[in-house]
């Protein structure tokens, strides 16, 4: 599953909206509201899936209801395809696998 | 096969367990070197190393990691007797910066001309992995094998041999640094907006 498709996933809520404002805490709902400021220092744990001590779902559920935030969230979430993206189809080389293989024969071969 | 009593695997099972990996070595080689010559000489090496120690190696644990671990290890040792002009440079400039902001300064200018991050859509492969290549090396090596790699913190940690919240910081800064050099090139190329000066 892709970031993105992770993404969808945690906020396929149809409490989706941007009428979060600064300073709100996102209000009641089935999550425990947080800061944008524990948000925002949250986005590198929640994307690696790595949170301690708060839920994907809390972390999820601010980032979806806070206009202010999501950008945030979602250039995180670019960057890190960027990324992804740059590394795609890199194969090791052939001829450096048979080099690899050449070696590890002739140090099997050696007698110890 | 397991040796009785030892809990170690043959190196007839190396074939099975290590090889499958090659790919993997050889990408995080080549993004921790940035050049393939030596990225090339540095998967011979691992996995010449990897094979006489194949009776160290745990069976169950993360083979990969265990490879990673290897590689860099050589990777610094051949630093160690010719470090690279640049990297010193880089480092220098990297570590000079401070304290990171909590919000993103990059983000906060690029929310205001592409909010959805299009921009990073023009930035070509090659220009991304030549800024990985600038990091500081344990930045580097951070980034590589949390964003490329996909290993958990914990992993990283034992293979760097450093405590997880310093993985954490690495992984932060590095990818501060990375973004912010990309950003910059972007603008450069005229793939977004600069909106240093708007208020």
């Amino acid at each position: 599953m892709t970031l993105f498709d992770r993404l969808k996933q945690l906020l396929g809520s149809p409490k989706f909206s941007h009428s979060h404002s600064e300073g709100d805490d996102g209000g009641s709902g089935p999550c425990k509201p947080i800061s944008c400021m524990e948000a925002i220092a949250k986005v590198h744990e929640y994307l690696d899936g790595e949170l301690d001590g708060i839920s994907s779902e809390e972390v999820a559920h601010h980032f979806s209801i806070c206009q202010k935030c999501y950008p945030h969230l979602k250039l995180e979430e670019r960057f890190r395809v960027l990324l992804q993206r740059s590394q795609q189809d890199e194969a090791c080389p052939e001829h450096l696998r048979e080099q690899v293989l050449e070696l590890l024969a002739a140090e099997a071969a050696e007698p110890r | 096969m397991t040796e009785p009593g030892k809990g170690k695997i043959p190196k007839a099972d190396f074939n099975e367990e290590a090889l499958p990996h090659m790919d993997a070595v050889f990408r995080f080689a080549l993004r921790l070197s940035g050049s393939r010559d030596l990225a090339e000489d540095l998967v011979q090496e691992t996995f010449l190393r990897a094979f006489r120690s194949w009776d160290k190696y745990t069976p169950g644990t993360q083979c990969k990691s265990w490879l990673f671990t290897i590689c860099r290890n050589v990777f610094l040792r051949h630093r160690e007797r010719g470090q690279r002009h640049d990297e010193i440079v880089s480092e220098n400039v990297d570590r000079s910066s401070g304290p990171f902001e909590a919000v993103n300064p990059v983000w906060v200018k690029a929310v205001k001309a592409d909010p959805e991050g299009e921009f990073f859509d023009a930035i070509v492969d090659e220009r991304v992995l030549q800024h990985i290549q600038d990091l500081p090396e344990d930045y580097r090596t951070a980034v590589i094998l949390s964003d490329l790699e996909g290993l958990s913190y914990q992993e990283i940690a034992e293979m760097t041999d450093v405590p997880v919240g310093t993985v954490k910081s690495r992984l932060f800064r590095g990818r501060r640094v990375l973004q912010s050099a990309l950003y910059d090139y972007a603008v450069s190329m005229g793939y977004i907006k600069d909106t240093s000066d708007e208020t």
